[in-house]
C-alpha cells in the first residue's frame, strides 16, 4: 500500500505507516517526485512516527528520497524519529545523513521554511 | 516435590550417619550450648547480634533451628533447612556482618563438636562416622550461606549502582527547548548508553532544539567513550535536535588526536558558556546585559 501524501501550503507532507513494503517504498518515492514538480512544492516532510524499526534499508530509501527531492529543488525533513529508535540507528552506524531531521511535524514545517528562507530569500 | 537443589549427595549410610549426629547433638544439647556461648564471646560482632535479642526470641529461634534440623537430617527434607540458611545469609549481608565472623564461628563449632565426639565415642568406627556426617552439614550450610550472602551483597550493589547512575546524568534546561547535561565522572559502556538514552527521552519530552553536552567533569576519555559520545550526538541530530559538546580539556583533545578518535562529526566548542549562547543563537534568543555593575559589585572590590 502506498502512503498518502498530502499538500499543505509549499510543502508536501507524507506519513509512513508502521511498516512499509518495498512497492509501498517505490509508490512513495514515485508519488514524491511526481507531487513535487506538479505543485511546485519547496520541500517535504516525512512523518515516520509510526515506524517502530528503522533498518538500513529504509534507511537507505529515505537517503535516496531526500537526495533526490534536493536535485529538484526541494528540501525534505524527517520527523518523528522516537529515541529508541534513534539510539538503534546511531548504533547499527546508520546516519541519514543527506536529510535534514525534525522531532514532529510542526518542527518539521518550521525547518522547511528556515531552509527555503536561506536558499531563495526571493520566493516569498 | 523435588529436593532443595543444594542437598547434599546422600547414601542409606550417610542418612544413618546423619541421624545419629543428630541424636548426639540432641544428648549433649546443654553441654554444646554452653560451649557455644564461651565462643561467641570472642566473635564480639554476632554476640552484639545475639544481645540484642530477648530471652523468648533466643528461645524461639532454637526451637526452630532444632526443628529445621531434625527435617534435614532425620526426615531428609533438606529444603526448609537451607531456606532458613539462605535467609540468615540475606539478613546478615543487609545488616553489614562481615562473612568471616560467621566463618570463624563455624569454625570453632566444629572445634568444640570434634572435642566433645573425642571425649565421648570411645569406637573408632563411630567416631569417623560421626565426624563426616559434621562435616557435610557443616560444609553444606557454609557454602549456602555464602552464597546466599554473596547473592545479597551482589543485589546491594546493583542497587547502588542504579542509584549512581540515575544520580550522575541530570538533564537540565535552562531555556525552552535548550537543554545542558553535565557529565561528571568516568563514563562508561552502560553510563554512555544510559545518558543517550535519558537525553534523547528528554529531547522528545522538552522538544528540545539544542543540547549542550559538558564534559570537564570527564577525567578520561579514551576511543571507547569518544565514540559513544559521537554517537550520542548523532542520535540527538536524528531527532532534530543540535548537540553541542564542550569542555574538552587540552590533555582530552591531545589524547583524542594521539588516539586518532577525533570526534568526527560532532560539533564541539570550548566551554559552557559558548555552547549555551551559541545554542541561545540559533533558537533566536538575545540576551542583554541590563543596568551597568556598579564597580561595588566587580571582582576585586570588598
Amino acid at each position: 500500500m502506498t502512503p498518502r501524501v498530502l499538500k499543505q501550503g509549499q510543502f508536501l507532507i507524507a506519513s509512513l505507516p508502521d511498516a512499509l513494503t518495498d512497492s509501498g517504498w517505490r509508490g512513495l518515492r514515485d508519488l514524491l517526485m511526481e507531487q513535487v514538480g506538479k505543485h511546485r512544492s519547496l520541500g517535504a516532510v516525512i512523518d515516520v512516527s509510526g515506524m517502530e524499526v528503522m533498518d538500513s534499508y529504509a534507511t537507505r530509501l529515505l537517503e535516496g528520497i531526500a537526495r533526490m527531492l534536493s536535485l529538484r529543488g526541494a528540501a525534505c525533513v524527517v520527523v518523528g524519529i522516537s529515541p529508541g529508535v534513534a539510539f538503534a540507528m546511531t548504533r547499527l552506524g546508520l546516519r541519514l545523513s543527506t536529510a535534514d531531521t525534525a522531532l514532529d511535524l510542526d518542527d518539521g514545517l518550521e525547518l522547511l521554511s528556515r531552509r527555503v528562507r536561506e536558499k531563495r530569500p526571493h520566493v516569498r | 516435590m523435588t529436593p532443595d537443589p543444594a542437598t547434599p549427595p546422600l547414601t542409606d549410610a550417610t542418612r544413618a550417619a546423619l541421624v545419629e549426629y543428630f541424636q548426639f547433638t540432641q544428648r549433649h544439647r546443654a553441654e554444646l550450648d554452653a560451649a557455644m556461648q564461651q565462643v561467641l564471646l570472642t566473635l564480639p560482632e554476632l554476640n552484639e547480634v545475639l544481645r540484642r535479642m530477648t530471652p523468648a526470641q533466643l528461645a524461639e529461634q532454637q526451637a526452630r533451628s532444632e526443628t529445621l534440623q531434625r527435617q534435614a537430617l532425620v526426615e531428609g527434607d533438606w529444603r526448609p533447612y537451607l531456606d532458613d540458611v539462605r535467609a540468615q545469609g540475606a539478613f546478615y549481608a543487609q545488616g553489614g556482618l562481615a562473612l568471616g565472623s560467621w566463618m570463624q564461628l563455624m569454625l570453632q563449632i566444629r572445634a568444640v563438636m570434634r572435642r566433645k565426639f573425642f571425649d565421648q565415642i570411645p569406637d573408632r568406627d563411630a567416631l569417623s562416622r560421626l565426624l563426616d556426617a559434621m562435616n557435610l552439614v557443616l560444609d553444606t550450610t557454609m557454602a549456602v550461606l555464602g552464597e546466599a550472602y554473596l547473592g545479597a551483597k551482589e543485589k546491594i550493589i546493583g542497587h547502588q549502582q542504579e542509584a549512581i547512575r540515575e544520580l550522575s546524568t541530570p538533564v537540565l534546561q535552562v531555556r525552552d527547548r535548550l537543554l545542558i547535561i553535565p557529565v561528571v565522572g568516568m563514563v562508561d559502556t552502560r553510563r554512555a548508553r544510559h545518558l543517550t538514552e535519558s537525553m534523547l527521552k528528554a529531547i522528545r519530552d522538552r522538544r528540545a532544539r539544542a543540547v549542550v553536552m559538558d564534559i570537564t567533569g570527564v577525567p578520561i576519555v579514551d576511543s571507547k567513550v569518544a565514540n559513544h559520545l559521537a554517537q550520542a550526538c548523532e542520535a540527538g541530530r536524528l531527532m532534530g535536535a543540535r548537540v553541542i559538546l564542550t569542555g574538552v580539556s587540552a590533555e582530552i583533545a591531545q589524547a583524542l588526536v594521539t588516539l586518532g578518535a577525533e570526534l568526527r562529526g560532532v560539533e564541539t566548542l570550548g566551554d559552557l558558556q559558548s555552547g549555551i549562547e551559541s545554542a541561545e543563537h540559533q533558537l533566536g534568543y538575545r540576551v542583554e546585559q541590563g543596568l551597568p555593575v556598579p564597580p561595588s559589585l566587580l571582582p576585586g572590590n570588598p
